[in-house]
């Protein structure tokens, strides 16, 4: 019997059936980046976290994934926004979300989810770097 | 999806003796790209400036217009008690000082109302002239209700 058709279907079907957050890779906890003020500089010294570019690139590197997420019945746009933390060794640590736009509690999961993979790098921040992620989907 | 999976197993079944199968090209099927469209700016908990000004004099002169910009936040909340979130606005400011743009950039607060009068509360700014250049660029963000 040949049954090419069948391992076609069979891995097709998983693959639908996965949730998207399952096709990220985790990522590798990093080293924590220590914060040590120099008294001596005589200045001001604050922890200096993530920038711009480095949050923006993480977060990119895993919404499209969101897509993925079964549209919700009667939803042209969705408007979510999620409070993340972001540990000091560069991984998620913390998923909030703020706004769930009216969209069913799995819809906003499963986005909650491929962004929770996000791959941050390591920073200074002991307690968490926190970013707000206002994302928007349309269909 | 079990219907689907006995018709092709049906289908697949060994073919009569007189034709022998030939080797099937296996084919990955196209990758799919979902419909539709997914984005967002993050907000991030502090200001970012670009060009030749110091973070603390961007501070300084936005310290100094936050009574006005929190009267954009307050207005709306007498209408929505429930109101709150984060605006994030891009503002530009010209070589002598003055803001030459402003705009949301991103927002939680999703109050066009409340973001219109934030941008031009931030453009009614002076800030000291640049050291260089011919622009810095700012994105700010706002958190109403402001953090006491």
């Amino acid at each position: 019997m040949n049954s090419w058709p069948l391992v076609l279907l069979t891995f097709l079907v998983h693959a639908a059936l996965a949730a998207p957050a399952d096709n990220i890779q985790a990522p590798r906890p990093e080293p924590c980046i220590p914060f040590d003020p120099d008294p001596e500089e005589g200045q001001m010294i604050a922890p200096s976290g993530l920038s711009y570019p480095e949050v923006k690139e993480a977060l990119n590197g895993v919404i499209q994934h969101a897509l993925r997420c079964a549209r919700p019945k009667g939803f042209d746009a969705v408007h979510l926004t999620f409070d993340i933390t972001v540990g000091c060794d560069g991984v998620v640590s913390k998923m909030e979300t703020i706004d769930a736009g009216g969209a069913p509690d799995a819809y906003v999961q499963c986005v909650s989810d491929v962004i929770a993979k996000a791959d941050f790098p390591a920073h200074d921040f002991a307690d968490g770097f926190p970013v707000t992620y206002p994302v928007n989907v349309n269909w | 999806m079990l219907v689907a999976l006995a018709i092709l197993t049906a289908c697949t079944a060994d073919p009569p003796a007189e034709s022998p199968p030939a080797p099937a090209p296996v084919t990955e099927p196209a990758p799919t790209k979902p419909a539709g469209s997914i984005g967002g700016e993050p907000i991030l908990p502090k200001p970012v400036v670009v060009g030749g000004i110091e973070n603390a004099a961007v501070e300084e002169v936005i310290g100094n217009h936050m009574a006005s910009i929190n009267a954009c936040f307050e207005a709306e909340r007498a209408k929505d008690p429930k109101l709150r979130g984060k605006v994030l606005v891009k503002f530009t400011i010209a070589r002598d000082g003055t803001v030459s743009g402003s705009s949301t950039r991103s927002t939680s607060l999703r109050n066009e109302t409340a973001e219109a009068c934030v941008n031009s509360a931030v453009t009614k700014a002076t800030f000291p002239a640049l050291q260089g250049g011919k622009v810095a660029i700012v994105q700010y963000p706002f958190v109403f209700p402001m953090p006491i």
